[in-house]
Formats: C-alpha cells, sequence, structure tokens
C-alpha cells in the first residue's frame, strides 16, 4: 500500500530503505529492490520520494489510502451550507485526479507529470536548490551544496 | 540473546533534534559521545521532513525587555505548563541557536531578515520566527559527525539503568538486521530525546494506527523508560490535542493562511475576515477544541477557507508547507484537484497525544535521577515544539558532558538485575509460537486510553475502572506477547512503554481532583484555585507510583 515501488525505475540503491523514519521497508541485500514489508506503519511523511535519487523516472510513489481522503467542499456547498439539490453529497473528494466540473485537471495527467507540472512544490529543490514561491520578493541567499544528491551516509553507523 | 557492548562519555537517546543538538553541545565539551536512533537520523522524528515556525526571542527585533515575550509565552496554549525560570532561560538562548542553526546551512532568513510572520494575535509581538527548515536534519546530522559524534541508527533504547540513585547506562536492541541483537551501553550521563508519545490515544481514522500528526514511531519511550527507572514525570494528567485535515493527521495547523469557516462560509471566530501571511486566523489556538465541539453541536463541519487568502499569500503558505515537510498532503490536494482557492478543506481535532507532558527537568536539563537529562517533546514541565528541542537539547548536552568529566569510572551496568530481566521478557517474546501482535495490545491499550482516560469525561469510577483494565492489559501482553523479528519485537517494546505512559496518565489524572484545561473530570467540574499554580508530579518507588504536588516555579 503506501509507498509503491516501481521495479522497472527503481535501482535498489537502497535509500528509502534506510531513512524511513517508521521502518516501512525491508532493507534487503545492497542492491536488492526494497520490500515494502509493512505498509500500514506508513506515517506519510514523503521522506522516501524526496530522497529517491530516481524519483524523476517514477522508481517510487505514495499512495494515501481511502481512509486518509481530505473531505472538501466547494462552490456547490457555499452560502447554503449544504449540497446543491441533484448532488446528494456532500463531498467532493477524487483521489486519483478526475477533474471537477469547472475545474482544470492540473497534474493528473502521464503528459502534465513530465513536463513537471504539478511537482512544483517540493521535487526539484533539495540543498542547495532552494526555491521561494516568488524568487522576486523572496530573495533566497545562495547556499552550499552538500554532498551527493541522495547520499545516505553510512559512514557513522556502527557497522 | 546476549548483550552486545559498548561504552561511552554521554549516551544520547534518539537522534531527533533535541538528540543532536545535545550530542553536539556534548561533544563540543569533549565527551565521547553516542547517539542511539531507533530509525535513522537524518530522517527520523518529528522534524524529519522539516518544519517552519522557530520560537525565539531577538532583542534587535523585540526590543531589549525580555519580559514582555515572556508574557507572550505564558498566556499563550503552551505557558501554563511552564516553570518560568526553563522559559527565561531557553529564551535567553534562542537566538544563539538560531544563529549556529543559519551558519550551519538550515535557511533561517528566507526572507533575508529575521522574520516573524503568522501564528499571532492581532497587536501582539510575534514570536515564532518563519525559517526553512526542510533540509535541517540533514544539516544537523552533517554537523554531529564533524563533532566527532557516532550515531548507531536502528538502535532504539528500551531501558536506563540506574544504580543507587545515578544513571550507569542503557539497554537497547538493534533492529537493522531481521534478527534482533540486544545491546548493552555502559554511560556516565544519559540524555532523552524521543519525542511525543503517539498510539496512546486512537488514530485519526480507524484502523490506520500510523495516521498521527507527529512521528508515528515516537512512543513515549524517554516518558516510560524514565518512570521505570523512578524519574518524576509532571503534568501527565494533562491531554493535548492538535487539530489539522480530518483524517490525513497533520501537524503545522499554523502554516495554512485561512479563516476557519463554519457550512455557510461564516468565520467561526473573531480574529481576522481576510486572512493575510502577517495574520493567520488564530481562533483554533484560543479554542482548543473547536472542531470537536463545532461537530457534536451540529453546527459544523468546521472548515479551513483559504478563499479570500491572495494569491501570493497561497504561493507563500504552499511554499511554508513544503518547508515544514507536508509535501505528501501538497501532492495529495494536487492529485485529488482540491483547490485551495475554491475548495475549503474540513479540519478535526486529533486524539492526545503526549507533548510537553513527561520527564520533569531542572535548569540544567536534568530529570529527578542523577546524570539522566531529558529535552525536546518529552519534557513535562516545558515545551517549545523544534525550538525548545534545540535550545534545551543544547543545554541537556552541555551539562550531560560537564557531569561526565566528574564521574570517574562507568558503572557496571552489566551487572544491573534490569539487564537480565529484559533479556528474558525479550526472550520470551520472540519464541512464543502463538500470541497476541503487538497490533492487538496497542489497539487495546487505545480504546481503554479513550474510553476510561478520554478527552469528553472522566471521573474517579471511570478512571479507577480503566487503571485496573490497564493493568490487566499490561499482565496479559507481558504473557501473550509475540514478535518473529526484530521489527515487530521493537514495536512490541513501544507498546508496553505506551503503557507504562498510559498508566502515568491515569494515575495524575485520578489525583487532580478538579476540571482544568482539557482534564475535565464529570465528578469535579470546577477548577480548584488552590490547585491553579500547582505542578503535579508523578514517581514510582519499590513498585508503586507516588505522586506528589508542588507549587509551579514562577
Ligand atoms: C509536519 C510537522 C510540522 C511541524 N512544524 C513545526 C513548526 O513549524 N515549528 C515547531 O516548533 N514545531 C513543529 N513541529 C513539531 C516539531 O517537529 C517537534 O516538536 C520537534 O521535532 C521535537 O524535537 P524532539 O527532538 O523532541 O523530537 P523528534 O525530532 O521527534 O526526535 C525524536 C527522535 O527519537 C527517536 N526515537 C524514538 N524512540 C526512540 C528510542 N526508544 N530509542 C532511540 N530513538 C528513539 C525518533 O526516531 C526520533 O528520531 C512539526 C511537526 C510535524 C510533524
Ligand atoms: S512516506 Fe515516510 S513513513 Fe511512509 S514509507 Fe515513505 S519514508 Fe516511510
Ligand atoms: S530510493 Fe528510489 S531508487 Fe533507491 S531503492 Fe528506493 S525506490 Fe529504488
Amino acid at each position: 500500500m503506501p509507498p509503491v515501488i516501481n521495479e522497472a525505475t527503481c535501482t535498489g540503491c537502497g535509500i528509502c530503505a534506510h531513512i524511513c523514519p517508521t521502518d516501512v521497508f525491508n532493507r534487503g541485500p545492497r542492491g536488492a529492490i526494497p520490500l515494502v514489508r509493512y505498509p500500514d506503519e506508513c506515517w506519510h511523511c514523503n521522506a522516501c520520494l524526496i530522497d529517491c535519487p530516481e524519483l524523476q523516472f517514477g522508481a517510487i510513489e505514495l499512495r494515501i489510502p481511502l481512509p486518509l481522503m481530505l473531505l472538501h467542499v466547494g462552490a456547490e456547498f457555499d452560502a447554503v451550507g449544504y449540497p446543491a439539490p441533484r448532488d446528494g453529497v456532500t463531498s467532493t473528494a477524487s483521489p486519483l485526479g478526475q477533474a471537477q466540473p469547472g475545474q482544470a485537471a492540473r497534474s493528473a495527467t502521464p503528459e502534465a507529470v513530465a513536463r513537471g507540472d504539478g511537482l512544483r512544490w517540493h521535487r526539484l529543490p533539495r540543498v542547495g536548490q532552494r526555491r521561494s514561491p516568488d524568487d522576486a520578493t523572496i530573495p533566497l541567499r545562495p547556499t552550499k551544496v552538500n554532498g551527493e544528491k541522495g547520499e545516505v551516509h553510512h559512514g557513522s553507523e556502527t557497522h | 540473546m546476549d548483550p552486545r557492548r559498548i561504552d561511552c562519555d554521554v549516551l544520547v537517546v534518539g537522534g531527533g533534534i533535541a538528540g543532536l543538538m545535545a550530542a553536539m553541545n556534548a561533544a563540543e565539551h569533549g565527551a565521547r559521545v553516542i547517539v542511539a536512533e531507533k530509525a535513522h537520523a537524518r530522517r527520523s522524528g518529528s522534524g524529519a521532513t522539516g518544519n517552519d515556525h522557530f520560537f525565539c526571542y531577538i532583542p534587535e527585533v523585540h526590543g531589549d525587555d525580555m519580559s514582555v515575550i515572556v508574557r507572550e509565552v505564558l498566556d499563550s496554549m503552551i505557558g501554563g505548563f511552564h516553570d518560568t525560570p526553563l522559559t527565561v532561560k531557553f529564551l535567553e538562548q534562542s537566538f544563539d541557536r538560531a544563529k549556529d542553526w543559519d551558519q550551519w546551512g538550515i535557511n533561517m532568513r528566507p526572507t533575508g531578515t529575521w522574520a516573524f510572520i503568522g501564528h499571532a494575535f492581532p497587536g501582539r509581538p510575534r514570536i515564532w520566527l518563519k525559517y526553512a527548515g526542510s533540509d535541517q536534519k540533514e544539516v544537523l546530522t552533517k554537523q554531529a559527525s564533524k563533532r566527532g559524534v557516532r550515531t548507531i541508527n536502528f538502535l532504539p533504547i528500551t531501558d536506563v539503568i540506574v544504580e543507587d540513585g545515578e544513571v550507569v547506562g542503557a539497554i537497547g536492541i538493534h533492529v537493522r538486521k531481521e534478527e534482533p541483537e540486544l545491546t548493552l551501553i555502559r554511560a556516565k550521563s544519559v540524555v532523552l530525546g524521543t519525542g511525543t508519545a503517539n498510539r496512546l490515544y486512537p488514530a485519526a481514522s480507524p484502523g490506520f494506527m500510523f495516521n498521527t500528526a507527529f512521528c508515528s514511531a515516537c512512543t513515549g519511550a524517554a516518558q516510560a523508560m524514565a518512570y521505570r527507572a523512578g524519574a518524576k514525570l509532571v503534568n501527565m494528567e494533562f491531554p493535548n490535542m492538535h487539530a489539522g485535515p480530518k483524517y490525513f493527521a497533520r501537524a503545522g495547523k499554523a502554516t495554512w493562511i485561512g479563516v476557519v469557516t463554519d457550512p455557510g462560509g461564516r468565520p467561526v471566530g473573531p480574529f481576522v475576515e481576510k486572512p493575510t501571511k502577517e495574520l493567520g486566523d488564530i481562533t483554533a489556538d484560543v479554542w482548543n477544541s473547536l472542531f470537536a465541539d463545532m461537530h457534536k453541536s451540529g453546527r459544523g463541519p468546521a472548515y479551513m477557507d483559504c478563499r479570500e487568502t491572495a494569491e501570493s499569500d497561497l504561493e507563500y503558505m504552499m511554499w511554508g508547507m513544503k518547508e515544514e515537510g507536508n509535501t505528501a498532503l501538497i501532492e495529495y490536494m494536487e492529485a485529488a484537484n482540491i483547490d485551495l482557492r475554491k475548495n475549503r478543506v474540513e479540519f478535526m481535532q486529533y486524539t492526545p497525544h503526549l507533548i510537553g507532558r513527561g520527564v520533569e527537568i531542572d535548569l540544567n536539563g536534568e530529570s529527578s535521577i542523577k546524570g539522566l537529562y531529558a529535552a525536546g517533546d518529552p519534557v513535562g514541565n516545558f515545551r517549545a515544539d523544534i525550538a525548545g528541542a534545540a535550545v534545551w537539547g543544547w543545554i541537556a548536552g552541555g551539562n550531560a558532558a560537564i557531569r561526565a568529566r566528574k564521574v570517574r569510572s562507568v558503572g557496571n551496568a552489566e551487572d544491573s538485575p534490569l539487564v537480565a530481566e529484559r533479556t528474558r521478557q525479550f526472550s520470551e517474546i520472540l519464541s512464543r509460537k502463538n500470541g497476541a501482535t503487538w497490533q492487538e495490545a496497542n489497539f487495546a491499550l487505545q480504546q481503554i486510553m479513550s474510553d476510561y482516560a478520554g478527552m469528553d469525561v472522566r471521573s474517579e469510577t471511570l478512571l479507577k475502572a480503566g487503571l485496573k483494565y490497564l493493568r490487566d492489559l499490561r499482565r496479559n501482553a507481558l504473557d501473550t506477547l509475540r514478535a518473529d523479528n526484530a521489527h515487530t519485537l521493537m514495536r512490541a517494546v513501544e507498546t508496553l512503554d505506551l503503557i507504562d505512559c498510559g498508566e502515568a496518565i491515569f494515575i495524575t489524572a485520578l489525583e487532580r481532583r478538579e476540571t482544568r484545561g482539557p482534564h475535565t473530570r464529570s465528578d469535579f467540574p470546577f477548577s480548584n484555585p488552590l490547585l491553579g499554580n500547582k505542578f503535579l508530579t508523578v514517581r514510582k518507588e519499590n513498585g508503586g507510583a507516588i505522586t506528589e504536588w508542588r507549587d509551579k516555579l514562577k
């Protein structure tokens, strides 16, 4: 369930399995594709995606389980505070990307993902690549790049 | 299970924010330091993927009169649980830690200046420095290893060992591999920095136990270990509840720039109608149970409403959410076409967890046991989240090292009867073929906590019954728990820790015979002025629990 690994593009670097705060993965031998062994114990923190060096090739994604869907309401709910007559439901949650009427689908198509639309908030910025929403009004100080992307520091381990 | 042995001057339990800061300062004092971290320190704990507000006093921004800021803290939701001298010491050192972080490469001035934005009442001083912390753990772990700190990842600590009232070491289970390895650490001082206690009460959605606002691998180890070792816990009777998106438990409410509105779109509180990044809606901070109250009264649901928020402020908010580590939420909203310009998101009140409830510390960060220190979320008489962990971690680590210098040799931790007892217990859990899973025990605990020491009603009869059931559960769990590898043994031990935290809650909730804040006693439905300035502590002695009242320090 929660993290889903794509065996075609995962290189088996093991970073996700090492850094997961709740020990969701099986840490197999070096080079092996990690097994999502304890999916019920995912905290949905996204750390495994943020640190995956192959994320842009879709090596790992996070599937949010249905009970965690965000309950939200749109225009049909306004002013009156209850659903429009023909609707009959109070939530328009559509967890996997079908656009609601009157809304442009912003990110769910594969083309959009390939272009990087909808990924703008977190996929790119890492140490040394900070971005603010408006670089013109929020000047960021230059920062140094701390080490290789996605590097795991085994150095401080005991073994 | 035959234990592996490691020696050090200072053992830091938990490689979170407080733990890493403690380790660094201990190392700067010349101590040999080991950090034992349950997961991997680079991404562990509640600060794993970032934070964006750092509680801080900066004279050049706030003016030289610190008492104004002290008052602001004490008036806030967290202030009621502070010993004021700890607040003062924290504020005095908070800017130094912010400057350290800034220099190490954590972006403490994303706008170019020291900027206090949001999270405030109209017209009052702002005390939350807005920063960009998404890579804070990467920076802190690097700084720690630069100072010679040795981090052992995948080593959850289960017990501190105390001899004649002084700490001599700790027990851990190495869980890196399939087979657990018992590990014995001999240390002159121990700093506990294991974060909050989650999974004590039912999660935001049934069946998804790890759906918690704070890191679900933080399970009250510091409180439980300290309690079993005889240290005092304080303020345990007060439940602490966060609010956030319904069913998708996330911390970071203060980063949302919106107004809480009722179903008809009317603001629920008096503070703002058109939210800005300078001033979000602080209603839910003042009226802690807003979302639950609205729902129960039938006037709900209540929504986080960002429709009046200016486009530039919305962008700023999303950037803040990224920096505080809430990228899973952002991505989910994008995939589900939730557009905050048009859609309102329902919020809820989450069930209690232990933050700012736990180990009582003094001005050195030391508990009532010599050589045993605590910092960050598991401290009971102070709380300031990320900054609290940074500042008090630093203080505790320095003092732990100073103490270690005075202790001539490490004690004989291996001779403690506790080592033999835990070895036997863990071996039994591992060798049972049939029995209860840790999940059974954890769910059983959650139902007892919510029904008998819950947020809605507490009374002598309910609490007494609940305490009896809890102790039965502990006995049954010890007799029947089974685990088949290192991971499930770790979860079993976490559950036992949580049961001990639960016991301390029941005992103190029974003793506080009044209603105060979220501690609601139906048999004492009033606040007793004589108890207003009193803190209640609990500690173990010869197997029994002792509660004591003391004045809150002014
Ligand atoms: C999404 C989110 C946003 C937040 N935003 C803010 C914010 O903007 N401002 C703010 O002030 N606060 C914020 N917080 C809270 C803040 O992150 C915590 O208060 C802070 O991390 C506390 O630091 P700590 O060191 O006490 O605990 P943690 O950082 O949680 O560290 C505890 C560590 O102990 C480890 N551990 C647990 N048990 C054991 C054991 N038995 N043995 C060994 N290791 C163990 C854990 O794996 C973890 O690494 C936020 C929290 C979340 C989840
Ligand atoms: S989202 Fe977080 S908790 Fe879940 S598997 Fe990834 S790193 Fe682990
Ligand atoms: S981090 Fe990415 S590439 Fe590496 S093992 Fe995990 S999914 Fe595969």
